[in-house]
Parts: C-alpha cells; sequence; structure tokens
C-alpha cells in the first residue's frame, strides 16, 4: 500500500498549518512593545475630567436650589363646535353688512357737499333721493320746512302754554322765528 | 451612576498604554492615537456605569475600536492617507525611558516589525482592529464581538483571512505544500 504523502508531513494538513500559522503570527504581534502614553495626553484628560467634576458639582448645586415645584399653566379649553360656529357667522354678518352700506350708500347731493347742515339741506337731500333737481329739491324742502316749523310752532306754542299754563316765554318764541327765518332762506 | 474618581484614576493608570498602543498599531498614526486615547477615556468618565472591571475594559475597547474607524473613515473622506510608508509614525514614538524597551530602536532594528505592521497597515479597518485585539491585547473573538458587535463567527473567520494575510507578509513559505515523496 502506498502513501500518498510521507507520514511525517501529515501533521501539516489542516489545523496544524493554522496552528503554525497562528504561533508565527502571534509570535510577530508578541514582539510589538507597549508603548507608553505621552505624559501630556493623561494630564489633559485629567484635566477634562476635573472640568467635569466643578461642572457637575455646580449643576447639582444649582438644580437643588431651584427645586421648587413649578406649576403649569392650565390650557385652555378647547373652545366647542358650536362656539366657534357662531363667531364665524357672525363674522360673515358683519362682513355682508358692511358691503352692503358700501354698496348701498346714495350718492350724495350736491348741495349736501356745501358747508349748510341747517335742516334744509338735510331735507334737500331728501328731497333730491326722490329723483328731483337740485334747485326743485331745494325749494320744495323749504316749503315743506317752512309749513312744519309753523305747524310745529303753533302746535308747540298751544302744547307748552298748556302745559305751562302762561304763555311761551319769549326766548323760545324767538328761537323758532329764527329757525323758521333760517328755513324760509334766510342766512344760509 | 457613573465610576468613581478613584475607580477611574486608577482604569486610567493601568490601561492607558494599553489603549494607547492599540490606537497607535491600528492607526499608525501618533496624534490620531493621542486623541483616540483622550476621547476613549473621557469617555468612559462620562459615559461609562459599569461597575466591574470587565465591562470597564470591553467598554474602553468599544469605545477605541469606534473612534479609530472613525479617524480612518474621516481620513479618507478627506483623502488622506492613513498610514505613509515612507513616514512611518510607529517608528517615531516616544519610547520607554529604557533603550530596550525604546519601540523606535526596535523597530529600527527588527526588520519582521516593521513588515507586520506595513501589512497591517494593508488591511482593512475593521480587520486590523480585530487584528490587533486579538494578538496583541489578547482578546478571545467572544469578547471582541461583545466589544465591537458583530457575530463571534464572522470576527473569527475574518481574523483567520487577515491572519493569511500577514502570514504571507512575513516572508514564511506556507507551510501548507506537501512535498510529495
Amino acid at each position: 500500500m502506498t502513501m500518498p504523502y510521507k507520514p511525517d508531513e501529515v501533521y501539516r494538513h489542516g489545523a496544524t498549518r493554522d496552528a503554525e500559522d497562528e504561533q508565527l503570527v502571534g509570535a510577530a504581534f508578541g514582539s510589538l512593545p507597549v508603548v507608553s502614553c505621552p505624559d501630556e495626553v493623561v494630564r489633559r484628560i485629567e484635566q477634562a475630567v476635573d472640568r467635569d467634576g466643578d461642572a457637575a458639582t455646580t449643576v447639582a448645586a444649582a438644580a437643588a436650589a431651584d427645586s421648587k415645584t413649578v406649576r403649569r399653566r392650565a390650557t385652555r379649553p378647547r373652545q366647542a363646535v358650536s362656539g366657534r360656529l357662531g363667531i364665524g357667522l357672525g363674522a360673515g354678518l358683519a362682513a355682508a353688512a358692511a358691503a352692503w352700506l358700501l354698496l348701498a350708500r346714495p350718492t350724495a347731493p350736491p348741495e349736501a357737499t356745501v358747508a349748510r347742515t341747517d335742516g334744509v339741506t338735510v331735507v334737500a337731500a331728501a328731497a333730491w333721493r326722490d329723483g328731483n333737481g337740485p334747485g326743485r329739491a331745494t325749494r320744495e324742502a323749504r316749503e315743506g320746512l317752512a309749513l312744519a316749523t309753523r305747524l310745529l310752532q303753533r302746535s308747540e306754542q298751544i302744547v307748552f302754554e298748556e302745559a305751562l299754563a302762561k304763555p311761551l316765554p319769549g326766548a323760545v318764541r324767538q328761537s323758532l322765528r329764527r329757525t323758521m327765518s333760517l328755513v324760509q332762506g334766510g342766512r344760509g | 451612576m457613573t465610576m468613581t474618581r478613584a475607580t477611574f484614576d486608577e482604569l486610567l493608570r493601568t490601561q492607558k498604554d494599553r489603549v494607547y498602543s492599540y490606537a497607535l498599531y491600528v492607526l499608525r498614526n501618533r496624534e490620531d492615537a493621542e486623541d483616540v486615547v483622550q476621547e476613549t477615556f473621557i469617555r468612559a468618565w462620562r459615559r461609562c456605569d459599569a461597575q466591574e472591571n470587565r465591562a470597564m475594559l470591553a467598554f474602553l475597547n468599544r469605545t477605541a475600536h469606534n473612534l479609530c474607524i472613525d479617524a480612518i473613515r474621516r481620513r479618507r473622506r478627506t483623502g488622506l492617507r492613513i498610514v505613509d510608508p515612507g513616514a512611518v509614525d510607529v517608528a517615531a514614538i516616544p519610547g520607554p525611558r529604557t533603550v530596550a524597551d525604546d519601540p523606535e530602536l526596535k523597530l529600527e532594528s527588527d526588520d519582521r516589525r516593521r513588515v507586520l505592521l506595513d501589512a497591517l497597515a494593508e488591511l482593512p479597518p475593521e480587520d486590523r482592529s480585530f487584528v490587533v485585539l486579538h494578538y496583541f491585547q489578547g482578546l478571545t473573538f467572544r469578547e471582541i464581538a461583545a466589544a465591537c458587535g458583530g457575530q463571534t463567527s464572522t470576527i473569527k473567520v475574518r481574523v483567520h483571512r487577515a491572519r493569511g494575510k500577514l502570514r504571507r507578509a512575513l516572508g514564511e513559505t506556507p507551510s501548507t505544500r506537501i512535498q510529495e515523496g
């Protein structure tokens, strides 16, 4: 029987080969020295640790001094859906009213722009809105106001005299006359 | 609860050289290794809540491993070569006090070590870290898996492959050849 290899080389197979490599590489690494860490590095490490210690002490003291209970502010209750709808509806209505007022506002009559703030201007403006021209509106307004003033003067005089059981004071009558003269085209 | 200052001081005193050597051999850059050591121990002080020595060492290994990988990737992004074969930082590291332990003198006097370090630098970053943790730090595959994440079998395979590359780089004739008689 012929053996394929010499008996003394059997051990070189498999695990034995690995063991040799392991031994060789291990020996090579074993020859590497352990290198001393520089003192400068050690000093930097110790300084960093010292700083951490000081910082930790400061933080702990600050935390102990500030350890009172902090009350959290209550969160605002969430608004109901109906409430939010009401607010929205109100805002919508307000916007619609503002738009309507802007669009429906009558055009200012020419005489309303002049500096006459008495009743004539007001009534003329009303006549203007009825479709009359400026002159007719003003005339109608003056006539209407004169009639009204006379009626008022008379009726008020009667009412006051009946109520007071005596004639109206001169100041009141004077005021009424002034108003009537203004209405009838006096001082504008 | 983090460790006490006395525990940290003891950890720093006993492990600083080991972590620094690991970072130096993985990164082959003294400044980067110093940064890794510094950041590793500062993180241990701030974050490590382990009480047992084994857990503390695992934290150190995991942190140093992650920081080394980050440093390598950061250098890749910036386009810098991780290792310059013409300027080996390991040869310029400040050695221990005695001449016999001076790594610079040792590296210059021992070509095998230089070849090993050069071959190590050619490995992928994670494999490099695994190999150093296993062969230099003496961690088992299970401990490496626990520290760096991943499955033990995966790490074992990667270390095995890396070992083959190192073995070839060391210039030894593979012993797998069967001399037929």
